[in-house]
């Protein structure tokens, strides 16, 4: 049973119609690779299965159950976590804070700031990001530091489902290579991913599934053990006849 | 794992004392502080004395408890340029509730500064949830109720009952011969330093300023935060207006005229970013410190009273290029 899933989602922003119907389901453990041109409404989707933009249309169910995402407040309380395209961190304040922002660990009244930095700390090893110190503002790092601390973020204060907008988009190769090392390991603790990128061989390497998008629609959905690049880009450019079946093939 | 955690706590671990007071966006205003405390003790005649020092921490409580509140806006992102009308229409409002309701006093400050807090309040929530920027509502709020309370009086001054106990209470001397004024200061700032930098609150109200988006998306209630930092600024202008009006015995309706330009003052002079997310308690506390020093020093040396406008604007200025300089040291030692 899909861990998460929505139904004929629609968001329009004036004249623009971000998403026309869009369904998309993902299972515990599973990583679904979300693609498509600029403008497909790739980053519309993610907002909306996080709260952060509220759909004209649409259902949502986590678990067979019907859910309301009316808000962040709403998507985290049923363990979805997410990590920007547009960076989400407040660069004044520390790294620890950073990792733990709205969910800080408190003894009584008092955010436990010893285990704030500890823990922040054996979040950042896990996932090999190398920070100096984690007392550091977070608005010295480099771009790439700081979408890894967002990503810790997600990770350690996720639940069941994470959601990566372009994870990979500032980073270096070996911060790239980590980010997809990471995501493997979401998948092996159980956690469900979507994540969005442009890059197909980062999608074929660490994806299950890949779904396609074009102008507001999914264009076709794919088991990436059995598709190929070519495909992929076929559908991204809409060279490939949008599928049909998509509704009996995430069914199935 | 011992090893693990030992590596972990060394990188991690707090930097030397003398290497976190260098990078504190407190630093400049603390040197500031010290230098002209310097200056006054060698050039200022009559500066260090025991009464001179007590009468400069009485006059700077003000500026501190309203201070307080404005901290935490200005972290939240927010402004309240009222505070100085605020301050005067609640210390007519106390002294009306006490003399010509003849509530008690204990009452009459609950009245007060819950009515304070009713002001920020709505303040707060036509910032936020009408999206008016601070700046123009407060700008409104300040001609509001000054005018408010110009015709509650008549523009005369209006006077408090005679209350020795309440005078002492607010005004007294406390800890040997230290006002009572500096004392509540002290605890109004204690416990709001600690709010600040300890509770998740406080963590919020960063968050709030810093990014409000990332905040949002975080599951922090920015809007309810911002709220209630407008609305503990109120509750502070109405507790400053009880303690004023204890101490005077009488209200004048233009108390705290022009006062907004001090709290801004020492909040921006203590490391406080006018764009949110940078501030604290201590920092203004240093800010309100170097302001009163300053008038002090002006009028011990006999200088026209008009110069410590003129004082307080440089001051602004210096402090906020000081803290640019910082802020750009910062990044480059990075
Ligand atoms: N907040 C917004 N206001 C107006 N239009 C928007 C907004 N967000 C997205 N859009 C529009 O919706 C469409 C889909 O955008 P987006 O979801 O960001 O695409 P993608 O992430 O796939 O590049 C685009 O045409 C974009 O201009
Ligand atoms: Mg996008």
């Amino acid at each position: 049973m899909a861990v998460l899933a929505g139904t004929g989602i629609r968001k329009r922003f004036g004249g623009v119609e971000a998403l026309r119907g869009v369904d998309i389901s993902i299972e515990e453990g599973e990583v679904v690779g979300l693609m498509g041109d600029n403008g497909a409404g790739k980053s519309t989707l993610m907002k909306v299965l996080c709260g952060a933009v509220r759909p004209d249309g649409g259902t949502f169910t986590m678990n067979g159950g019907p859910v309301q995402l009316r808000s962040p407040r709403d998507a985290t309380a049923h363990g979805i976590a997410v990590v920007y395209q547009d960076l989400a961190l407040v660069d004044q304040r520390d790294v620890a804070t950073n990792v733990f922002l709205g969910r800080e660990p408190r003894r009584g009244l008092v955010v436990d700031r010893g285990r704030m930095r500890r823990e922040a700390r054996s979040v950042l090893d896990e996932l090999s990001i190398r920070i100096a110190s984690v007392r550091l503002p977070v608005g010295g790092l480099s771009g790439g530091q700081r979408q890894c601390i967002a990503i810790a973020r997600a990770v350690h204060q996720g639940g069941r489902v994470v959601l990566l907008d372009e994870p990979t988009a500032a980073l270096g190769p070996e911060q790239q290579a980590n980010v997809l090392k990471l995501i493997t390991r979401l998948k092996e603790r159980g956690t469900a991913v979507i994540v969005v990128s442009h890059n197909v061989d980062h999608v074929l390497a660490v994806c299950d599934r890949v779904v396609v998008m074009r102008a507001g629609q999914v264009q076709g959905v794919r088991d990436a053990r059995s598709t190929n690049a070519a495909t992929i880009v076929g559908l991204i450019l809409g060279d490939i006849a949008a599928d049909t079946v998509v509704h009996t093939e995430v069914a199935s | 794992m011992t090893t693990t955690i030992d590596i972990a706590t060394t990188r991690d671990a707090a930097p030397s004392p003398l290497r976190k007071l260098f990078g504190a966006h407190e630093f400049g205003v603390l040197s500031a502080t010290l230098l002209i405390f310097l200056f006054c003790t060698v050039f200022v005649p009559n500066f260090l004395t025991s009464d001179n020092l007590i009468s400069v921490a009485q006059q700077i409580a003000f500026i501190g408890i309203i201070g307080t509140g404005m901290t935490l806006l200005v972290i939240a992102g927010e402004i309240d340029l009222s505070v100085g009308s605020q301050y005067g229409f609640l210390s007519v409002m106390t002294a009306y509730t006490l003399t010509e309701m003849v509530l008690p006093v204990w009452l009459a400050t609950v009245l007060v500064v819950g009515f304070g807090a009713l002001i920020g309040l709505v303040q707060g929530l036509i910032t936020t949830v009408a999206k008016v920027p601070s700046f123009v509502v407060t700008l409104a709020g300040l001609a509001i109720l000054r005018g408010a309370a110009l015709l509650v009086t008549d523009g005369v001054p209006m006077s408090g009952p005679p209350n020795p106990g309440f005078h002492d209470l607010v005004s007294g001397n406390a800890i040997g011969s230290l006002a009572a004024q500096t004392i509540w200061m002290a605890a109004v700032m204690l416990l709001f330093g600690w709010v600040l930098s300890r509770t998740k609150f406080g963590y919020d109200v960063y968050a709030t300023g810093g990014n409000m988006k990332a905040a949002t998306n975080a599951g922090i209630r920015a809007v309810r935060v911002k709220v209630l930092c407008f609305a503990l600024t109120g509750a502070l202008c109405g507790l400053a207006g009880v303690i004023l009006v204890g101490w005077l015995g009488s209200a004048n309706p233009l108390t705290g005229n022009g006062f907004e330009l001090s709290v801004i003052a020492a909040v921006v002079v203590g490391g406080a970013s006018l764009a949110g997310g940078v501030g604290s308690i201590v920092g203004t506390l240093l800010g309100a410190l170097v302001a009163g020093l300053i008038g002090n020093a002006l009028v011990l040396l006999g200088v026209e009273g008009n110069w410590q406008q003129v004082a307080t604007g440089v001051l602004i200025l210096t402090a906020v290029l000081i803290n640019r300089f910082i802020a750009s040291r910062q990044s480059a030692l990075r």
